[in-house]
């Protein structure tokens, strides 16, 4: 991990991936296996490249998918009861084009727009590229080609697929149901923001105060070392008695829970001892009472991360090859 | 595994299903469906 401390030394937001992304995504992923889907995880090559990412460097973007790829299995995401798919391998398909211009001719161009990715939807017409109204149609487009059932994202990628339900209605194409996850809250607390992302007040907010990795003590990271969890927990916001917009509680229901099933608090004997929480609800309904303190909750909740986590450092310690070549990216550039 | 342990699993911790019935509809008519994920391959 040499790599990443010095990132860290130099203040440069690392490129790796941050704990709603491995876990929130991960395990709702394990769950739909569990239920018996074919599961695809698809690595949205050319999406990365229409949005600049990486720079646009396609073979920076293959390398962060393989990445992920890593780092899903570290997650105990077994390779073979998933599906990897690159956006490149539907590409070289002339029917999957057929499908984006019929999406494309289907919807309004105020409606392609506003199901765009967050970037560009303020900028002046100057400023933006043509190319960026192909996303939300190939967005779409890749559903159906897929021929999926059921589509799955944060809740910033709503509007894509209520694009692609219209679509489907009007193309008569198989409507895929969707499941919309909580976007993890930064550890800063809620932020608010002049900038509309969504018309409903509840989801602005969630999407303005997302976990995002370019303020790395607001984020946690898959690699994070025990100091770093415990140091960023520790110095979380985390109202007292309060449930709503805390990122500490939120960190317990969608993390904590999701992949284990009790929360323990390694609470001092003076101050009652090692408690142990069998459901979000009841830690919840203990903490708005007052009778588990905000320091308490931390260290549960930071002790359950390190546990959670511990099975990346140790895939990343015996595989450091790709990780390390995701931090070279950052720094040659 | 039976309708509603799946119906649970698929649904828990979501914060938006569209929609609950047709989700039901799909395990129900299906044992295999087809889901999936898109990730933009990003450093951000």
């Amino acid at each position: 991990m040499n790599a990443l401390d010095s990132e860290r030394k130099r203040g440069r937001s690392p490129r790796i991936m941050h704990i709603g992304m491995g876990v929130v995504c991960g395990s709702k992923i394990k769950d739909m296996i569990k239920a018996g889907f074919e599961f695809i995880i698809f690595l949205a090559d050319w999406h990365s490249w229409i949005n600049n990412k990486l720079g646009g460097d396609m073979e920076k973007i293959r390398l962060c998918g393989e990445y992920f790829k890593e780092c899903f299995t570290a997650l105990r995401i077994k390779p073979d009861s998933v599906q990897y798919l690159w956006a490149s391998d539907i590409a070289k398909n002339m029917e999957y084009w057929e499908k984006v211009v019929r999406i494309a001719k289907s919807v309004t161009l105020q409606r392609t727009w506003r199901a765009l990715p967050i970037m560009g939807r303020e900028m002046s017409m100057t400023d933006m590229e043509t190319a960026w109204v192909y996303y939300p149609c190939m967005q779409s487009a890749d559903i159906f080609h897929m021929n999926l059932d059921v589509a799955c994202a944060g809740m910033d990628q709503r509007k894509a697929h209520m694009l692609a339900r219209d679509a489907a209605e009007k193309l008569d194409w198989k409507k895929p149901a969707c499941i919309h996850t909580h976007l993890l809250m930064g550890l800063q607390g809620p932020e608010k923001t002049e900038r509309q992302f969504d018309e409903n007040v509840d989801v602005n907010l969630q999407i303005s105060s997302k976990m995002s990795k370019s303020i790395p003590k607001n984020c946690i990271f898959i690699h994070d070392t025990l100091e770093d969890i415990r140091t960023k927990i520790r110095a979380a916001y985390c109202p007292p008695r309060e449930a709503l917009r805390n990122p500490v509680l939120e960190l317990a229901k969608y993390v904590v829970f999701a992949e284990k099933e009790s929360l323990k608090i390694p609470r001092p004997s003076k101050y009652g001892g090692l408690e142990s929480f069998e459901s979000y609800e009841e830690t919840e309904k203990a903490y708005v009472k007052g009778e588990l303190h905000p320091l308490d909750l931390k260290d549960g909740v930071a002790e359950a991360l390190i546990e959670i986590l511990s099975p990346v450092r140790e895939y990343f310690h015996k595989h450091p090859q790709t990780l390390r070549k995701m931090m070279e990216i950052e720094i040659t550039r | 595994m039976d309708l509603e342990q799946r119906m649970r699993l698929v649904t828990r911790n979501a914060e938006e299903v569209v929609t609950p019935e047709e989700m039901r509809k799909l395990l129900e008519t299906e044992t295999k469906p087809r889901a999936y994920w898109g990730f933009e391959c990003s450093g951000q």
